[in-house]
This record gives structure tokens, C-alpha cells and sequence, in this order.
């Protein structure tokens, strides 16, 4: 291992979302938030560094080595051909999955999406002012599946006019196969359903599973989908605000730079991420993410060990990617409404409830292992006392 | 020499003032005065500011820090004697236009009115636009070389549809600080009419010496009540290739109606790590002695610009200025004037902006910007000065 993935900050300085501490408390293990607790790769250093001597930090233009870059990463890492004119920024993909929304659907338009599934999406949608459509998937035999019959039966009851997938699948760390993509564009097509597929989760995946970017898959997904990525998860950088939106039809190009005009956002582009990405994406930074995503599935595989052996009665799904943990708290006998409570006062550990998920999050809990192997282990200490073991 | 006598190294940049016009024009000599940015770095206290951020290099998502907040409220009352909760009061944003829409959007609806003062920066009047408003001129007037507000117009071009009052302090392009007794009679109107005042106030560090800047919520209790104010260290410090904005809105109805429209962008999770150490920078007053030296620099730029235009363009005023730092150049005396800014560009390869862009009352007028060594403002007056005597000898 070249990377030390053991330091993170002093969260007592109050500089992380995910550690803030409540009144009076400094011990409690902040799991929540979906981001790492590890220092960024030395070429992100490298590359904000490199502005710092510029020591100029007016109205940027993208330098053609940024496309290149971006463009250079899908081609090795998925075999996919990605064009200058595909790619869009924003400050951020739920910013981007919002205002992609308005963009093609109206108000009262359904939106299909998976249940479970990270709440902010959710209240883009209604934030929209669109109706958010539940497709639960079947939790068989310790790993969620797409419910397909449920999916065609929902698009041809409700008629509506996007699925928001979410690419890997948070929170249930799914990764979803080529065939799984082909069914959905198949029928996202058969009844003229745009895709919009939120990818941010893409860039840690485990144990041989492989992500399809959704305009790898085909030409038919080409003319209906849209691809909302960042590298911010993986790379740890979301405090260098960066989303990238890719479109390959060129109608689908047109409505949604239409619909942005109005919100003048060339002028947002941040001298440093545009560096920080153009870093990573030219491979800069591949041997970190390799690392990281190694000290990762230790982290992961160490922590259902220890759950197994301890016997607590807690049953954490296996993530296929990222780094949440998806925690089946049903036979705890702690009320789904409490549980977030629950760890954080009997625990010392700030989570998100499975609830925050929507219902079909009932009973579970979101925790995030991108944390140090010593607070990891601190966190499983923590959480057998609190079942008595 | 002073620091904003020096040039800086340009090998490795890609600006849109600079490396982008050269390469949109294909002049590879242009001297441009046109995108409003400066040629300096930034003050070193901003520097360190960023650079500390990257070399610590942890860049999750980042909390707010109280140190934030107590910075703008004792920048506010340090500076500008306004005594603000910035708690409750200041909301970040990717950018100062980012605040002005999510204001925009907040208190009007389309087809709504929203007045703006011209000649103002052409994106108020595209904004307003593109946004489904109807921006309606209340045009500055000229009075011996100097703008003033324009009361009378003011009150005649209100209907039952206007609904924001969009100002610009200190002004862009004119140069105006507007003054306590200036704001106060504007202020009046707005609350006789029922209007909202969104101010852009992101020259605010920028007077002349000897002059002032005067938040308009800072005059009463009333305008407290009515004003979205819109701030950002980008344009005074140099830093606008950072994204970060925020706005002051003191009261509390207007703030809650002020989040609701920030949550239709969702950009909640679009803090920047580095915008916010270069807001907490740019305010604890470490740069306050640079932005008094820069103010002086960029008087004495203005000062060239007046004594040039006096002995070399004969016929061509520029503007009494008291901040920001543009020379706005009345060029009316020629019969081209409205071709002046394409054929500086094409005869001199001098960059200026065009005043017809920025609405009623800024045709035949070009836009300076100043923020640059004195020798290349002088070359670029030489050759503008040669084109000029061309047009002028045409004009008779």
C-alpha cells in the first residue's frame, strides 16, 4: 500500500458536514454523509497546488486537456466513445438531476424511480413540482433485485415521463448488469420514457462487479438517456464542486440548454475543480482509487465479520459499490421511527435512518465505512455494547 | 513600482479576459480592457487562504465553520457600520448571478416588472429576461459628466406589475457609489411603491479614495425590510474563477421565501471548500490595505485615462468616476460612434466594450477596464487614440 488511508482530520475543527457534533458531545463517529474521511489523492493536491502558483484566479475558459481528459477516461475505463459537445457542468448532480427534471417534465408528471433510494433525489422530484413513482425492489436472499413486472405494470399505469435511475444503486450498493440496463432501456423505449441515470456512485465497485455507464450500452439507450456523473464520490472532492451532465442525442442537447439559459451558469466555472478533474480523469489519479477502493472492501468485509462473529443482531447487505452500508435493523426490536436516534445515543454514531429512504427503507439503516479502519473498529465496539455483547 | 505596475506571468493561463479573446479574435497583440476581471494576483492573504486548503488536501463535503458567519458580520460593521445576524441573514451561493435569479425568482413571477438603472451591465436586462420578467429602463442621466438617479422617471415607470428594483452599488459601468442621500430618496419610492430592492453590490470594496460605499439595508429599519443584498468576494479580490457569492436578507419572511426558491436548484450540496476560506480571506480585513493600494492604482489609471482622452481624443469624455474600475467613455462626438468598440477592436486590436449592450443611454458609449499595469493601458490608449483620430477627422 502506497496511500495511508489511516489519517483523516481532527473533526473537532468543525470542517466536515458529516462530523458536526451535537451540543456538548466530541466522541460521536460521524457515518452519515456520503463522503470519505481520507485525504484526497496527491494528484488533486498536485493540481490545486499547480493553480496556486498561477496565483490567478479569474473567469477560466476549459482548457481543451480537461475535455480530452474526461473524454480519455471513458474510452479506457468503459469503452465508450464520449464527444466534446456530450458534456455539461454544473456545481453539483443533484443540482444537475433537479434542474434536469425541469427541464423535461412538468409539473404533476410522474417520475419512477427504485425504492429504496437517497431522499434528496426524492425531493428533487417533488421539489419539481413532479410526482415521485415507486418501483420497490425484492430484497431476496440478502441482495435487492429489479422488480421488472412491477416496472412495465407502474410506466403503464402512470405513464411517466422519466425514470431517475440511480447507477450504481444507493443505498443498496447494487450494481446493476448489462442485461438489467438492456430490460430497462427496453421498455423505457417500448413506452417513450426518458432515462435519466445518476452514475455518482460509479467509481468504487467490488469483487469483479463492473459498471455500465448507460450511454455504453447501445444506440437505442444513446437516443433516450442522459448521464449525470461527478468524481467527487471515490475521489473525495466535494468541496471542489464539479457535475458532469453527458447527452449524446442532440434533441435531448438542445431542450436542455434551452431550459439552462436562464441560469447563467458559464460563468460557473471553479478554476480548481476543472484542474482537480482534468488530473483525474487523465489517470492521475487510477493507482489511488485502486488503493482506496482495496482499503475499502477490507473495511467492508472486516466489518460483516465482525457483525457475524459478535452475533449482534444486525444484518448489513453486501455492497457490489461505494461505500454505504445498507443495514437490515429489523430484529433489533428498536422502533424503525427510533433508530437513528437509537445509534446515536446508545452508539455514539450519527447515521441516516432507513426511513430518510423512503418506506421501503423501514427498519433499516444507512452507514457509511468510508471511515478509518480505527474508527470503524471504534464504531463495531460501539455498536456490539449497545446490544449487550 | 508598484505591485499593479507589474506584469504577471501569463505562460501557463487560460483566461477569458486574455488567452480566450486572442484566440476568439486571432489577434495575437490584442490588448483587451474588456471582461471584468483583473490582471494582478490575488492578495496574498487569499493565496494562503487557498493554498492552505490544498495542502491540507481534504476536500469532503464542508461544513460551514461559525467563523464564516462572524467574518461578514464584523466586515459589514467594520467597514459599512451595518449590523447584520448573519446567521440567520447570509446565504452562500455558487456566484453573484446565481443570487440575483434566486431572489428574482423568489419575489416576482413571470410577466412581472423589475426595473433596472441604465446603462447597466447587459446581463440585468438578459437575466430579467431569460428568467420570463420584463426588465423596464430607469435610465441614469448624465448631469455635467456625472450619472444621477433619475427620481421622477423612476416613479412615472412603475405599474401594478413592477415588482423588484434591481441596483447596482457601486455601479457598473458608470462608477458610481451611490451616496446615503441618493439611496435614501430611491429607498422611499420602493417602500412608497411596494417594491423590493435587490442590490449587486459586488464592487463594494472598490471607491476611490476619499469616497464610500453605503449599503442601502444599513439606512433604516424599513429598507431593512425590503432588500435583498448581493455580495461576493470575486470581482474586488480576484477570485471569480472560485464561484462563491452570498446574499444579506434581513427579513425573515423574505428569507424563508428566499431558501424555497434556493431549493428548486438543489445546489445546497455545491459549496466549495476553497470559496469559502477565500470569503473568510477576503473579509477579515487582511486585505484591506491591498484593496486601499489597488483603489489608489486604479485612480491613477483613471486619471491617465481623463488626461489621454483630454489631449489625444478631442471630443470624448470619460465619466466623473468615484469607484469600481471602469473608465465609461462617452464617444458620441462621432459620427461612428456606435461602430467604435468593433473598430478599436479590428484597426487597434484594443478589446473595450460596446455601451449599446448595456441598454438605453450606453450607445456611443465604450467600457474601460482599468484593473491593469498603467504601460498597458497607455499602449492600448495610444493605439485607440490613432484609430480615434481617424474616425474623428472622418466625423466633420
Amino acid at each position: 500500500m502506497g496511500y495511508d488511508f489511516s489519517k483523516t482530520l481532527d473533526h473537532r475543527q468543525d470542517q466536515s458536514i458529516r462530523w458536526q457534533q451535537p451540543e456538548g458531545r466530541d466522541d460521536i463517529l460521524g457515518m452519515g454523509t456520503a463522503d470519505l474521511d481520507y485525504f484526497c489523492a496527491p494528484c488533486v493536491k498536485e493540481a490545486t497546488l499547480a493553480v496556486c502558483e498561477e496565483n490567478t484566479f479569474n473567469y477560466r475558459t476549459k482548457p481543451k486537456a480537461y475535455y480530452e481528459a474526461v473524454a480519455g477516461w471513458f474510452q479506457r475505463r468503459h469503452n465508450m466513445a464520449v464527444e466534446k459537445d456530450w458534456i455539461r457542468e454544473l456545481p453539483s448532480t443533484v443540482g444537475s438531476i433537479r434542474l434536469t427534471i425541469g427541464a423535461f417534465c412538468k409539473p404533476g408528471d410522474y417520475i419512477l424511480m427504485q425504492t429504496p433510494c437517497f431522499t434528496p433525489l426524492k425531493a428533487a422530484i417533488e421539489g419539481a413540482g413532479c410526482r415521485f413513482l415507486e418501483n420497490p425492489m425484492i430484497l431476496r436472499d440478502g441482495r435487492y433485485e429489479m422488480d421488472f413486472e412491477d416496472f412495465e405494470e407502474k410506466i403503464k399505469a402512470y405513464r411517466p415521463s422519466m425514470f431517475l435511475l440511480v447507477s450504481p444503486q444507493n443505498p443498496t450498493g447494487r450494481v446493476f448488469a448489462k442485461d438489467e440496463l438492456e430490460r430497462m432501456v427496453d421498455i423505457c423505449e417500448k413506452y417513450n420514457v426518458l432515462i435519466l441515470s445518476d452514475e455518482v456512485h460509479f467509481l468504487i465497485t467490488y469483487d469483479g462487479h463492473t459498471h455500465t455507464p448507460i450511454l455504453a450500452l447501445s444506440e437505442k439507450a444513446r437516443k433516450i438517456s442522459i448521464l449525470v456523473f461527478s468524481f467527487s464520490k471515490g475521489f473525495n472532492i466535494m468541496g471542489l464542486p464539479h457535475a458532469m451532465t453527458l447527452i449524446s442525442d442532440p434533441n435531448l442537447r438542445k431542450r436542455w440548454d434551452d431550459y439552462l439559459i436562464p441560469y447563467d451558469f458559464h460563468y460557473v466555472v471553479n478554476a480548481f475543480s476543472i484542474a482537480a478533474v482534468t488530473a483525474i480523469a487523465s489517470g492521475k489519479g487510477d493507482a489511488w482509487l485502486e488503493e482506496v477502493t482495496a482499503y475499502l472492501k477490507e473495511n467492508r468485509d472486516y466489518f460483516v465479520q465482525a457483525v457475524k462473529a459478535k452475533e449482534l443482531p444486525i444484518t448489513p447487505l453486501i455492497p457490489e459499490a461505494s461505500f454505504l452500508f445498507w443495514i437490515d435493523c429489523r430484529k433489533t426490536g428498536i422502533a424503525p421511527e427510533k433508530l437513528g436516534q437509537a445509534f446515536m445515543e446508545q452508539a455514539g454514531i450519527s447515521l441516516n435512518n432507513g426511513l430518510d429512504h423512503g418506506e421501503a427503507g423501514r427498519g433499516f439503516i444507512r452507514l457509511n465505512f468510508a471511515v478509518t479502519r480505527e474508527h470503524l473498529e471504534l464504531a463495531v465496539n460501539r455498536i456490539a455494547k449497545m446490544f449487550g455483547k | 513600482m508598484s505591485i499593479f505596475d507589474q506584469h504577471i506571468d501569463t505562460t501557463r493561463l487560460s483566461r477569458k479576459k486574455w488567452e480566450y479573446e486572442i484566440e476568439r479574435t486571432g489577434y495575437q497583440d490584442l490588448l483587451s480592457f474588456g471582461t471584468a476581471d483583473m490582471d494582478y494576483h490575488s492578495p496574498q492573504p487569499i493565496l494562503e487562504a487557498i493554498k492552505a486548503v490544498a495542502e491540507e488536501g481534504h476536500l469532503g463535503y464542508p461544513h460551514i465553520r461559525a467563523s464564516y458567519y462572524s467574518t461578514i458580520e464584523d466586515w459589514l460593521s467594520r467597514n459599512f457600520g451595518w449590523k447584520v445576524n448573519a446567521r440567520k441573514a447570509v446565504l452562500p451561493h455558487v456566484g453573484i448571478y446565481m443570487s440575483c435569479i434566486t431572489a428574482m425568482d423568489a419575489f416576482s413571477e413571470a410577466g412581472d416588472e423589475i426595473i433596472i438603472q441604465t446603462p447597466v451591465h447587459a446581463r440585468f436586462a438578459q437575466l430579467v429576461r431569460d428568467n420570463g420578467r420584463v426588465p423596464v429602463a430607469n435610465p441614469l442621466k448624465l448631469v455635467h459628466g456625472r450619472y444621477e438617479m433619475d427620481y421622477e422617471q423612476l416613479e412615472s415607470c412603475i405599474t401594478g406589475r413592477s415588482k423588484i428594483l434591481w441596483l447596482c452599488n457601486p455601479h457598473n459601468p458608470v462608477g458610481r457609489a451611490w451616496t446615503a442621500v441618493e439611496l435614501r430618496k430611491l429607498g422611499d419610492i420602493c417602500l412608497r411603491y411596494g417594491l423590493r430592492i435587490l442590490t449587486d453590490d459586488i464592487y463594494c470594496d472598490m471607491v476611490y479614495p476619499g469616497h464610500s460605499y453605503v449599503p442601502i439595508a444599513s439606512l433604516s429599519q424599513e429598507l431593512r425590510q425590503i432588500t435583498i443584498s448581493c455580495y461576493s468576494p470575486s470581482k474586488c479580490f480576484n477570485t471569480t474563477g472560485v464561484n462563491q457569492s452570498f446574499t444579506v436578507i434581513e427579513n425573515e419572511e423574505m428569507q424563508e421565501r428566499y431558501k424555497k426558491s434556493l431549493h428548486k436548484t438543489d445546489l445546497d450540496y455545491a459549496i466549495s471548500t476553497i470559496g469559502l476560506a477565500v470569503t473568510e480571506a477576503a473579509y477579515n480585513g487582511s486585505c484591506d490595505q491591498w484593496m486601499k493600494e489597488f483603489m489608489v492604482h486604479v485612480k491613477g489609471n483613471y486619471d491617465f485615462l481623463v488626461k489621454f482622452v483630454q489631449e489625444k481624443m478631442p471630443g470624448a469624455k470619460v465619466v466623473e468616476a468615484d469607484s469600481t474600475y471602469f473608465g465609461w467613455v462617452d464617444l458620441r462626438c462621432l459620427a461612428k460612434s456606435e461602430e467604435a468598440a468593433d473598430i478599436f477592436l479590428n484597426q487597434a486590436h484594443v478589446l473595450v466594450n460596446d455601451g449599446a449592450a448595456l441598454g438605453q443611454g450606453g450607445k456611443g458609449f465604450i467600457r474601460i477596464n482599468l484593473a491593469c499595469p498603467q504601460d498597458i493601458l497607455e499602449e492600448g490608449l495610444i493605439r485607440m487614440g490613432r484609430v480615434y483620430q481617424a474616425m474623428a477627422s472622418t466625423s466633420k
